[in-house]
């Protein structure tokens, strides 16, 4: 029985990562640079000036009342962004209420403060790191359901080939640290296990979180059952389930005292170790107007408390939510703040990047020992093209997608500012750019495509800190003197990855140079242990 | 920071040993030849684990169960794909880690 049960979940784990390995390595690369969107949202709207000294929060919110005053005196909800340490600017939000006479819709709104001059800034229409860390789950041109429901398959998948790759691979103790290099399969499949066992704990928490987040699509017919079909219905089943535990308490503040300010104020003396990075003006003009903060920082993995401050009964009440209120909700928090990591500090964070990429390597590489797996002089020869095409495809994405991200950041500065639907031709050029490297594979020589790749994606993110000097203020030097770290970060993180990419395609190209008779007999002849596939 | 430094020492002397202790790297690191004894495998291994909850146990105390196991999970990651990179290519480098504990420093000194 057990010799056929570990050939069953073999079949099961080459199956289940095969069907959907591109898909998976997408979801893994552009989540992962989702774990730096602020930072790239910075560095697409170069426009932004940056409040890098110590800032007076009082002003700032002055200014930025001022504002509102202008430019929303009907809207009922004002939010203003002071500087964080991953948000180091002043932003104004509100929502524009629907006009039937202008004819306008309902609509949120946001501009940018220059502090220095307390007016607000014009910024280029751009994309942004929201929408390529968003890509990761809603895959853009799809539908919003379908792109939902083709993650969470993918995400299933993906979790079924954690779970069966652990069960088949017989030496996981023994084999921890394994990496025999220059020795064909044995190697390839060796770094296959090094990129999912040692971040095992990561990839398991990343997919079974993943699944949780859209649990609300994939299982909304539980839903259904329960509250009844429709957008109605299931937003009741959120805001019971969601609900947190809150904190009344009454203070001393004269109701008529009560004010963006004062509630600035308030909250700064109430928790003074915790750094406010958001204020809110919610249903203004209402019975229900309140004022709402969010502090920076997060208490373990949990989002700090928001407060929110209400009159009631002519007192000024204040009201802070602690945790959900149910303990399935808690759960899911916990999941839903590991998954997105927003907690994580600076170090944490670049842990987390790593950790996708060696996911997104783990898919890579289970896709090469898939190809070479197939590709033995035993298949008819209709069959060795088929499998000559995938592999070729398998290089153009692989090598695509970095590709695609600087593609997105150059289209960035490249488009011109005025030119129509710049948004979205940013994201096309995010998907040409991918289209094009999958093309080129498809028609260059095998042995050159991973070389010539390599070194063009190592040369375009080279080039990216030369393109921020010359489209516009900004350069490595500039960034020091300014303090914009992010900024800074942001350059020096592009030519990082340059060289990353150059040292591959040095390593791929001595590789190339050894004789080709060499090999070939190691990558098809693996060793009886290793031919996985029954046939 | 200093408690991260102090928490990834931990951490790759605690691996360091722990991986020693499988014959495979053993011989890696020292001479081929060398069989690695009943008693050196689980002085290596048993002090390698006492290492690892160690640096475990300083996570937690530091960051709360919560956050410290994920700090714990995210420092263990890279020492131990660090390390499967100095086994593949320069295995002797580590050789001095178990005499820093003098866990088999008789045996080796036999010829």
């Amino acid at each position: 029985m057990k010799p056929r049960f570990r050939q069953s979940m073999n079949w099961l784990h080459t199956w289940a990562g095969f069907s959907f390995g591109w898909l998976l390595y997408f979801i893994f690369i552009t989540g992962t640079v989702g774990y730096f969107d602020s930072e790239i949202d910075r560095w697409m709207k170069p426009e932004i000036s940056v409040v890098n000294h110590l800032e007076n929060q009082n002003e700032i919110l002055t200014i930025g009342e001022q504002k509102l005053e202008a430019l929303a005196p009907e809207s009922p909800q004002w939010y203003i962004s002071l500087p964080a340490s991953r948000t180091p600017f002043v932003k104004i939000q509100w929502l524009q209420l629907a006009n039937a006479e202008t004819n306008t819709p309902r609509d949120w709104h946001e501009k940018f403060i220059d502090i220095n001059t307390g007016e607000t800034k014009e910024i280029r229409s751009t994309a942004g790191g929201e929408t390529l860390y968003r890509m990761h789950y809603n895959l853009h041109y799809v539908p919003e359901l379908m792109g939902y429901i083709l993650t969470s398959l993918a995400t299933m998948l993906m979790l079924i080939s954690l779970v069966t790759g652990i069960v088949i691979h017989k030496k996981i103790f023994l084999e921890f640290f394994t990496f025999r290099p220059k020795k064909g399969m044995r190697s390839w499949l060796d770094i296959h296990n090094i990129f999912s066992v040692l971040p095992l704990p990561f990839h398991l928490m990343i997919t079974y979180s993943g699944l949780l987040l859209l649990m609300g699509v994939t299982m909304s017919s539980v839903i259904d059952v329960r509250y009844g079909e429709g957008r109605e219905n299931h937003r009741k089943f959120y805001n019971e389930t969601q609900k947190d535990t809150k904190v009344q308490q009454f203070i001393d503040l004269a109701p008529d005292e009560l004010s963006l300010q004062s509630v600035l104020n308030d909250a700064n003396l109430r928790y003074k170790n915790q750094k406010i990075s958001y204020i809110g003006l919610i249903d203004r003009g209402s019975v229900d107007e309140h004022y709402k903060i969010w502090f920076d920082k997060f208490d373990g993995i949990h989002l700090v408390s928001a407060l929110e401050y209400r009159i009631k009964d002519e007192r000024v009440e204040i009201e802070t939510s602690t945790e959900k209120a149910g303990s399935a909700a808690r759960v899911y928090d916990l999941f839903e703040h590991l998954h997105e990591g927003l907690f994580a500090n600076i170090y944490l964070r670049w842990l987390y990047f790593l950790f996708g990429l060696l996911g997104a390597g783990m898919v890579a590489t289970g896709m090469i020992l898939w190809i070479k797996k197939k590709k033995k002089p035993s298949q008819s020869d209709k069959n060795l093209v088929m499998i000559s095409i995938v592999e070729r495809i398998n290089i153009g994405v692989i090598l695509g997608l970095p590709i695609a991200i600087a593609g997105y950041f150059w289209a960035n500065r490249l488009l011109p500012l005025n030119i129509e639907h710049r948004i979205d031709w940013e994201v096309h050029s995010f998907f040409i750019a991918l289209l094009a490297s999958i093309g080129f594979s498809l028609f260059r020589s095998i042995k050159k495509i991973w070389a010539n790749l390599l070194w063009f994606t190592a040369i375009v993110y080279m080039l990216l800190p030369l393109l921020n000097l010359v489209t516009t203020e900004h350069n490595i030097v500039s960034s020091i003197q300014k303090n914009d770290w992010l900024m800074l970060g942001f350059d020096l993180s592009m030519i990082f990855f340059g060289l990353c990419f150059v040292l591959a395609a040095i390593i791929m190209q001595s590789k190339n140079s050894l004789s080709p008779s060499i090999i070939k007999q190691s990558d098809f002849k693996p060793k009886t242990k290793l031919a996985l596939k029954v046939d | 920071m200093m408690i991260i430094f102090f928490e990834s020492l931990l951490l790759v002397f605690g691996f360091t040993l722990l991986s020693l202790s499988l014959p495979r790297h053993y011989s890696q690191v020292y001479n081929e030849r060398q069989q690695l004894s009943v008693r050196i495998l689980w002085r290596l291994r048993i002090s390698g684990y006492i290492l690892i909850i160690a640096s475990m146990i300083l996570a937690i105390n530091t960051w709360g169960v919560a956050l410290g196991l994920v700090y714990w999970f995210a420092y263990a990651t890279p020492v131990t794909f660090f390390l499967s990179l100095v086994f593949a290519f320069k295995p002797r480098w580590l050789a001095f880690i178990p005499h820093l504990f003098n866990l088999i420093c008789h045996e080796n000194t036999k010829p």
